[in-house]
């Protein structure tokens, strides 16, 4: 199976030196590679949350135990109900970064479509499509998400379709300018004029050449969907107590954070933690992806 | 050039339009009813039912939009729900604090960023300039209530040298305003950054060196005028993310502005409330824009040419 793997591998690499080049540039990128590991440490330690601290630590409330600082037993302290904080975030990473992952796949799978279908038709169908997203691009992001959640009500579903909604337009207008850039290219009309077909034409020419950018955008709005689910739980108007969350979690400690600063500084730290590696793989990419652009 | 204006005035009728459509059938379209927010759960059907009428609720959707988007051109906005007040004058008596909330911040932003911007372009690679790309990294990936939070915790809580929550004296506005332009300013640093790189590149800045012009001189007059539109470019979006970052600042430091109305707007249903905050949001971020597309002709020749051609 890993040989299979292997050959596989082999033989993609071999055939687009495009991949490799691009693969070899962002591993000598040392702050994108540490992003990479830091994001690949998260993944881990959200899919074996229920492995390292069981999730009862999480929500079962002890108040005998409430506001320990944090020491052996509790690493990271614990909250007002006695809730262990360090099971909080490890369970909460869970959430954000599922949450961020299937926002930004959505988004992207919707927003290409809409992207696609508008430069392939262009004309009033490219005009009115467009329009419609420049409709839902004047209306800030956080705005346009706070008030669908707030219509809908609060649930990690509804924030999940709002945050969606606000994301649609800027991967639409991200893949319609990347399809568009692309078609004019000499070398389409090139593989146009050897005959070839439509379909390997937008598989084998167009979408390798434009899909740098939407990767990019895609790596950059996984880093904003994780800020603005934390920041409408915050707002409470995102996921409920008393599941972990670490907006919430914010949320809730701020109350007592004058005596118990690391209520809040914890969870701050594992958001901080989250959206600066993310920033760092799409920073890193977009170099390696287009040195031209590095300064 | 007053022609480029009016038009651009006239595109953003039908932006508007689409928005407006858009909340309001976003509100008006879900569970939940006004009248009943309005009497509580112990009203009677029959004083519901008089409620409705006298609001226009019984009548169908499209006839009530119509409604009120024709009076809100004549300046009426309707009564809040909540308040009893027009809600053009609760919108109206909000707005000045969040505006000078978002333009202190752009300020903080656009006199720190620009400059350590531009020092980094010019020391490439040394120190300074991978301490402040570090910062600006950084800065990005802090939300901005966690740094609010923090600044609160050691500025006011720990040593007590500024009020935590207000809005009154100058002290008040500087915990917010690093809060909100904080991640501003890292993006302003690392535009002025990078275009200061691309245009110290040029043949006219290697021509300018050559007939002897003095550094001061070749980085204000010839490089950073030429690295300026993508900067302007940027203020004016800022202002946009401003506006809506203002909504969470406001609610981490208990400032009485339109973001703090919104949230309670929301939650209470006050579609009025909400239409017409959205509304002005949406107006002074279309008005920006274009303040900053007339600003290029100032700026870039080559622009206002194209304005009068």
């Amino acid at each position: 199976m890993t040989a299979n793997v292997e050959v596989i591998n082999k033989n993609k690499v071999k055939k687009s030196g495009q991949l490799r080049s691009i693969c070899n540039r962002y591993k000598r990128n040392k702050l994108a590679m540490t992003g990479l590991l830091l994001m690949l440490l998260l993944i881990i330690a959200s899919l074996s949350a229920h492995f390292i601290v069981d999730y009862d630590n999480a929500i079962h409330q002890n108040m005998e135990e409430r506001f320990q600082g944090p020491r052996s037993k509790h690493i990271f302290g614990t909250d007002h109900y006695g809730r262990d904080i360090f099971a909080r975030i490890i369970h909460g990473a869970k959430i954000s970064i599922f949450m961020g992952l299937f926002n930004v796949f959505t988004a992207l799978a919707i927003g290409s479509i809409i992207g696609s279908v508008a430069a392939y038709f262009g004309g009033y169908v490219d005009s009115i499509l467009m329009r419609l997203m420049d409709v839902f691009l004047a209306v800030p992001q956080t705005l346009l998400a706070i008030s669908i959640v707030a219509v809908l009500g609060q649930g990690v579903f509804n924030l999940m379709i709002a945050l969606c909604i606000a994301a649609i337009p800027k991967f639409a207008r991200v893949v319609r300018s990347a399809m568009l850039t692309v078609r004019e290219q000499e070398y389409i009309e090139a593989a146009k004029a050897c005959g070839t077909g439509d379909i390997r034409i937008i598989f084998r020419h167009v979408m390798p050449n434009a899909i740098g950018p939407i990767i990019v955008q895609a790596t950059l709005d996984m880093a904003t969907s994780i800020l603005s689910i934390a920041s409408l739980s915050f707002l409470g108007l995102g996921i409920a107590p008393p599941t972990p969350e670490w907006g919430a979690m914010l949320s809730e400690g701020k109350v007592y954070m004058r005596d118990y600063p690391y209520l809040v500084v914890f969870p701050g730290l594992a958001i901080v933690i989250t959206v600066l590696s993310l920033n760092l793989i799409g920073d890193g990419l977009r170099d390696a992806l287009d040195p031209r652009l590095r300064n | 050039m007053i022609r480029y204006i009016s038009k651009r005035i006239l595109i953003m009728i039908p932006v508007l339009l689409g928005i407006s459509f858009l909340i309001f059938s976003i509100m008006s379209l879900t569970p939940g009813d006004p009248a009943l927010n309005i009497l509580g759960k112990d009203a009677t059907p029959e004083s519901l039912q008089l409620l409705r009428e006298e609001m226009g609720l019984n009548e169908n959707f499209l006839t009530r939009y119509a409604k009120y988007m024709i009076n809100a051109f004549r300046g009426n906005f309707g009564i809040s729900y909540t308040t009893k007040t027009p809600v053009f004058d609760e919108v109206f008596t909000r707005y000045p604090t969040t505006l000078k909330l978002s333009f202190f911040s752009v300020l903080f932003a656009v006199t720190l960023g620009i400059p350590i911007g531009i020092v980094s372009a010019i020391k490439r690679y040394s120190l300074a300039d991978s301490f402040s790309m570090t910062g600006a990294l950084l800065l990005t990936s802090i939300p901005s209530f966690w740094l609010g939070l923090m600044l609160m915790l050691q500025l006011s809580l720990k040593h007590g040298w500024l009020p935590s929550t207000g809005f009154d004296s100058w002290k008040h506005y500087i915990m917010p305003c690093i809060t909100l332009g904080a991640a501003d300013l890292a993006i302003l640093l690392r535009i002025t950054r990078s275009n200061m790189l691309e245009v110290i590149r040029q043949d006219y800045i290697r021509t300018a060196k050559a007939k002897g012009a003095g550094e001061v001189r070749l980085i204000f007059k010839h490089a950073f005028r030429n690295a300026m539109l993508p900067i302007v470019t940027t203020i004016g979006l800022t202002f946009g993310s401003m506006l809506s970052g203002a909504i969470v600042v406001e609610s981490v430091f208990g400032i009485p502005g339109v973001g703090t109305m919104i949230i309670n707007a929301i939650r209470a249903k006050d579609t009025p409330l909400v239409m017409a905050s959205v509304l002005f949001f949406t107006v002074i971020i279309g008005l920006i824009n274009l303040l900053v597309d007339i600003l290029y002709a100032f700026i870039d020749p080559r622009v206002a040419s194209r304005y009068r051609g």
